[in-house]
């Protein structure tokens, strides 16, 4: 996990939460937006123990940044960004497990919810994470194309490619 | 696989991330750092009002019959409460930026991990919530904390780059059970430490296993011991030290 350093700069460190106004502000972002930011997770990573680990540490760096952060913006868009670029820190270590051994049943779900997830993951694994949360973001979120490269940073005609590419590798998949 | 294949695969996605959970949040209570230069009025103001209560605190309880401060200099009461321990490749501390209280009073509690051996980073398995927090009563039985979720992860960690953990409650307890009562009270009382009077070690352990899932390699507890005195002796006004 890489998180940046936070350490106490020189100064006073007092405690007066109740004069923060930005402290509700992540509390909130954590309750609308963990869905969004996990199933982003998810569908980028196809891995759900990683995805529940990188949706939590996206809203701790958020915490962390609440002072910083311009809230009168969206935040799910930096949430994104920032959940995409945890994931790909760990890219290599994410895929040194994958390639580990057969995938286990993640913890947090019911076992017959994990039967279908491992099988979900087995039918998407053939797709990259573009082309994945390209899919995602547009068939099963219903976001257009524009609304989906806003929050991944790339054109809308390289989403559309994607999308299209992982259609067409899963028809032909068996 | 045809075209409704796909969909329906995509369908059965949906309905399987509509399962997972929410978990509970690591949001933690806020604080404010006042750098010395550049400041409003407003905020000196607020500074000078804590600053002055904290001495009040101290003072009082270190006075006064019952007061259950640590003995010790007055600066103890305002200066941060910090514990460390290393096995020599991991550093846990544990701070809390006081080390007195008030009671009702939130208490602003971080835990860091640091990677200290050769390499640039070192790769480790540990559960989701890699950090556990517990609290216990000195010279009492109180106590509450754990609750650690088992699934195993992969984290890295590089050298020179403490990772933060801010306080997060968990606690085990069987609801209504008087046995239980303050595990429940802790665990119900909104997600930020705040403790009753007495006083209280906090504690972060952290377990982790080099190479794979498995028995713990590292196991790290780091202690701070917090005052927190009774809220009427951190309201009163200031009072002449000792």
């Amino acid at each position: 996990m890489r998180f940046g350093r936070v350490g106490r700069e020189l100064g006073v460190v007092i405690s007066v939460a109740m004069l923060i106004d930005a402290d509700a502000r992540p509390a909130s972002a954590y309750a609308a937006l963990w869905p969004d930011v996990f199933r982003f997770a998810l569908s980028w990573t196809n891995d759900w123990a990683a995805a529940e680990d990188l949706a939590q540490e996206a809203f701790a760096r958020l915490w962390r940044h609440r002072e910083a952060l311009d809230w009168t913006e969206p935040v799910l868009p930096w949430l994104i960004v920032t959940t995409r670029r945890l994931a790909q820190d760990r890219f290599r270590s994410i895929r040194r497990r994958l390639l580990a051994g057969p995938a286990s049943r993640p913890a947090s779900l019911d076992a017959g919810v994990a039967d279908r997830w491992l099988d979900l993951r087995d039918a998407l694994a053939t797709l990259n994470p573009l082309e994945r949360t390209a899919l995602v973001m547009t068939a099963v979120d219903g976001r257009t194309y524009e609304e989906a490269k806003v929050l991944l940073g790339t054109s809308a005609g390289a989403l559309r490619a994607a999308a299209s590419r992982a259609r067409r590798k899963l028809e032909d998949a068996r | 696989m045809t075209r409704r294949d796909v969909d329906s695969l995509l369908r059965d996605w949906d309905e399987v991330a509509r399962t997972a959970r929410t978990p509970a949040p690591v949001l933690q209570a806020g604080r404010v750092r006042v750098r010395g230069h550049g400041l409003s009025v407003l905020p000196l103001l607020v500074v000078a009002a804590v600053v002055v209560a904290g001495i009040a605190v101290f003072a009082r309880s270190a006075g006064g019959p019952g007061g259950g401060a640590t003995p010790g200099a007055s600066a103890a009461a305002i200066a941060p409460a910090t514990g460390s321990v290393d096995d020599g490749t991991l550093k846990l501390s544990l701070s809390a930026d006081r080390g007195t209280y008030a009671e009702g009073e939130a208490i602003d509690a971080v835990a860091t991990l640091e990677y200290l051996g050769q390499g640039a980073e070192l790769t480790i398995f540990t559960a989701l919530d890699q950090v556990v927090f517990n609290v216990a009563e000195v010279g009492g039985d109180r106590q509450a904390g754990g609750g650690a979720r088992q699934s195993c992860n992969l984290h890295t960690l590089t050298r020179g780059e403490p990772v933060p953990f801010p306080w997060v409650k968990g606690a085990a307890y069987v609801p209504g059970d008087p046995a239980f009562a303050f595990a429940e009270w802790y665990a119900t009382s909104g997600s930020r430490l705040r403790l009753p009077a007495g006083t209280w070690r906090l504690s972060a352990t952290f377990e982790g296993a080099e190479g794979d899932c498995g028995p713990s390699t590292h196991t790290l507890t780091a202690e701070i011991v917090v005052t927190v005195v009774p809220a009427t002796a951190a309201s009163a006004g200031p009072t002449p030290g000792t």
